[in-house]
């Protein structure tokens, strides 16, 4: 945010509103798909976030 | 309210050292996780359970804080607006998300600490404790494309940002 947007843009003169771009898309896929990854993850406890499930050794 | 050119600057530059300070602790925490994760020894997950907390509560949770606000300030006195642009917005709710996680996680780390410093708790109570590693990785990597989108600032104006370029467009012809 170190300068303000400038006065031009692709948007400009559009009728309508502008579409939803693309990589907004793909931000919000990509996001909840992970979302839902560490979710079940999450739930089914096997994944990184199970403590004993990472152990380089057996306990002592 | 717009902000003058001075006030931009001092803004941008305590927000700049807020979000990169987030960063920073955001990664010395996953190094103490991942070690508190995979490590063995009794002591070294007792150091690293008290230094995590130290870590949240002393770095992470006031940067986070104050990025948030540093940024709150910037999009509100800008022409970049809160809701007008797409990365903008994409941006808040990410930050928002992290720092819900986040807030969350407090609770578990503060019990993971306390745990770790009661005399009481056996090796084997203090081995099986559950990892924060998820978290750790999935908020670095939210604060990572939050960055990313705050450097290369993606066109795409949201339906309100159009509404208002025009308003602003027609007032001035």
């Amino acid at each position: 945010m170190d300068e303000d947007p400038t006065a031009s843009s692709e948007d400009d003169d559009r009728d309508g509103p502008p579409p939803l771009p693309g990589w907004v898309k793909v931000v919000a896929i990509v996001f909840f798909a992970l979302l839902l990854l560490i979710g079940i993850i999450l739930i089914a406890g096997h994944g990184p976030g199970d403590h004993a499930a990472l152990r380089l050794l057996p306990p002592q | 309210m717009r902000l003058s050119r001075p006030a931009r600057k001092f803004w941008l530059t305590v927000h700049l050292l807020c979000s990169i300070g987030w960063v920073g602790a955001v990664a010395a925490y996953l190094v103490l996780d991942a070690q508190a994760t995979v490590g063995q020894d009794v002591r070294t997950l007792q150091a690293a359970y008290l230094a995590m907390r130290m870590v949240t509560w002393w770095a992470i949770v006031p940067l986070a804080f104050a990025s948030f606000v540093t940024g709150l300030v910037l999009a509100l006195g800008t022409k970049w607006g809160l809701v007008r642009h797409w990365w903008v917005v994409i941006s808040l709710v990410l930050t928002v998300f992290a720092i819900g996680v986040l807030l969350v996680e407090t609770q578990t780390i503060n019990n993971h600490a306390a745990l770790a410093s009661d005399p009481t708790t056996t090796d084997e109570e203090l081995r099986s404790l559950p990892g924060t590693l998820v978290h750790s990785i999935g908020g670095l990597v939210v604060l990572l494309v939050v960055l990313v989108l705050n450097m290369y600032k993606p066109k795409g104006l949201t339906r309100y940002g159009w509404r208002k370029q025009r308003e602003e467009r027609s007032i001035n012809k």
